[in-house]
């Protein structure tokens, strides 16, 4: 890895070195693009991933079980066969869409310890920030505040990264995958995982994480339940968890309470967009992140992202894959750079029982031969059919699944074929 | 009959086993028949923790080692290997897939580093 802070113009900035932005590097690489600069606000590339050292990464692309730290060191390893150089400790404070002039370049303000503050010039960005976990004041938990109160991801840097001991008995709120990793973990530990609390009606979690990281430790998991109090002076002393209604709201004289000293919050991600949205960048409300065509290209062209700053992926595999293809996209660009197109694009539209839908839609002319759709669904439900209909509402082709899961995102293979005949397509669950 | 989720994948099969039979339902594919009857009779698992670290020189090094087992050993034999795992310290540097303990709780399955480090 070189630190070369001379070089102040690249054609290709890719911002965070994460499992997104490594992914990308390598296959705008191998794309063609020479000139590529990775920036990483950390003191090393590799991400999340680092601190994610449960095994269960890479079944997809390596054909293997792979702990993160496994995962992520083959990717800093593939980027640096490449020559491909990371600037660590660098932050990106702003991006600056190009001016309207032919050939303009994106400028990056980055602050770091090594050379202050700098400008980048590039002439096309990919955004691969990641994202964050949601927090207590984000959810609004009434009562004390003590210490011992942990987003699960802090927690698990504390615990997997730096060594220390979070606390002796905890509970945790939230079912998604972090929570019931940490569940695992913390008893490992040697921790009491008094119970982990879901409010919505089911997990948002992988059953399989339900079953080994639960199930084996016989952990109970309540859903339908919230955390409604939390007691503490000094630290934390008693948490407090209710059943909820069907609308969520907590049910007086359900309450239930747990003397324990460490809460752990996994009550969801939110992609880090900031920079997005200071390029510029159209962001879709139910996603969090940019608005994308199929080869990750946001509203501003030569800007594209990938990876959880676009849409939160509950497999790192998956990203790669996005990131795969943001990569080739920023090469194919930074190859044809110049030329502007107007193309006709085909849009993508999350109906009944969709979430979201990434892309949000595809050039035309430019798309493959097939493609990948990634969306969610709102509801849990076995046997479910998701449908892809035209403007008309003629169905063009149905996917069979045994079960639909809001935390299980779906990948659903589009050919160009499929999308000739219209320029708007609707996603829903078959009734 | 009993019923796992398989987790040898994220799809989660949700597995129907009968281990007199010897035969598994609900798989979608040939891993969830191995997993099925594995932990119908054996069950096994991966453990995945961490170890302190020191440098080269002795001095304590700010950052755990993520390390894990080569392959899975039997459930019962977790608690035993977080006992071993916890009096390990390693010494830089480490590369990735050192083993760092053979026969792990006698489980004859090697320790070996998650990363690489130093």
């Amino acid at each position: 890895m070189t630190q070369n802070t001379e070089k102040l113009t690249v054609d290709l900035a890719i911002v965070g070195a994460g499992p997104a932005g490594l992914a990308a590097a390598v296959a705008a690489y191998d794309s063609g693009v020479r000139d590529i600069l990775l920036l990483e606000r950390d003191k090393e590339p590799g991400g999340i991933l680092n601190q994610c050292i449960h095994n269960g990464f890479g079944l997809h692309v390596f054909g293997e079980e792979l702990t993160g730290p496994e995962y992520a060191e083959r990717f800093v390893r593939q980027a640096a066969e490449r020559g491909i150089p990371i600037r660590l400790e660098t932050m990106v404070l702003d991006i600056e869409p190009p001016a309207p002039r032919e050939g303009a370049p994106f400028r990056l303000h980055i602050l770091g310890p090594l050379f202050g503050d700098q400008t980048i010039e590039a002439k096309s960005v990919i955004l691969a920030m990641g994202c964050r976990e949601r927090t207590r004041g984000a959810i609004g938990i009434p009562g004390d505040r003590p210490s011992g109160v942990f987003t699960a991801g802090t927690a698990q840097r504390l615990i997997n990264r730096e060594g220390f001991s979070v606390g002796k008995r905890a509970v945790i709120l939230g079912s998604g995958d972090i929570g019931l990793i940490m569940a695992r973990r913390l008893t490992l530990e040697g921790a009491k995982v008094l119970c982990v609390v879901e409010l919505m009606p089911y997990s948002n979690g992988l059953a399989r994480n339900i079953a080994q990281c639960l199930n084996d430790f016989n952990v109970p998991l309540y859903l339908s339940h919230t955390v409604t109090d939390i007691k503490g002076h000094g630290r934390l002393e008693e948490v407090t968890i209710s059943e909820v209604d069907a609308n969520r709201v907590p049910i007086p004289g359900t309450e239930k309470t747990y003397a324990c000293d460490t809460l752990l919050l996994s009550v969801g991600l939110i992609p880090e967009n900031e920079l997005t949205r200071l390029a510029g960048a159209a962001i879709d409300p139910r996603t969090g992140g940019p608005l994308v065509s199929e080869d990750r290209q946001t509203s501003i062209p030569g800007l594209f992202a990938c990876g959880n700053v676009l849409h939160v992926h509950d497999l790192v595999d998956f990203v790669t894959g996005e990131a795969a293809r943001a990569g080739k996209g920023a090469a194919a660009y930074l190859a044809g750079a110049g030329q502007t197109t107007a193309e006709e694009s085909v849009s993508f539209v999350p109906g009944q029982g969709i979430g979201y839908t990434v892309p949000h839609m595809v050039e035309r002319a430019a798309a493959p031969q097939s493609f990948t759709v990634f969306m969610r669904v709102r509801q849990p439900k076995p046997d479910g059919v998701i449908v892809m209909k035209d403007a008309e509402g003629t169905v063009i082709k149905r996917w069979k699944r045994p079960r639909l899961a809001p935390a299980e995102m779906e990948e659903l293979t589009v050919t160009k074929q499929m999308i000739a005949g219209g320029d708007s397509y609707t996603f829903e669950v078959e009734e | 009959m009993v019923t796992f989720t398989c987790i040898t994948c994220p799809r989660g099969c949700r597995l129907e086993v009968d281990p007199e039979k010897k035969t598994v339902a609900g798989n979608l594919c040939p891993r969830g028949e191995t997993y099925g009857l594995a932990e119908a009779c054996h069950p096994v698992r991966v453990l995945t923790s961490t170890v302190a670290v020191r440098t080269a020189d002795g001095a304590p090094f700010p950052e755990m080692l993520p390390v894990r087992t080569q392959t899975a050993i039997p459930k019962g034999l977790l608690s035993p290997a977080m006992d071993e795992i916890r009096a390990i310290t390693v010494t830089l540097p480490v590369k990735m897939g050192d083993v760092l303990k053979e026969n792990i709780a006698g489980s004859a399955v090697a320790l070996i580093a998650s990363r690489s480090l130093g």
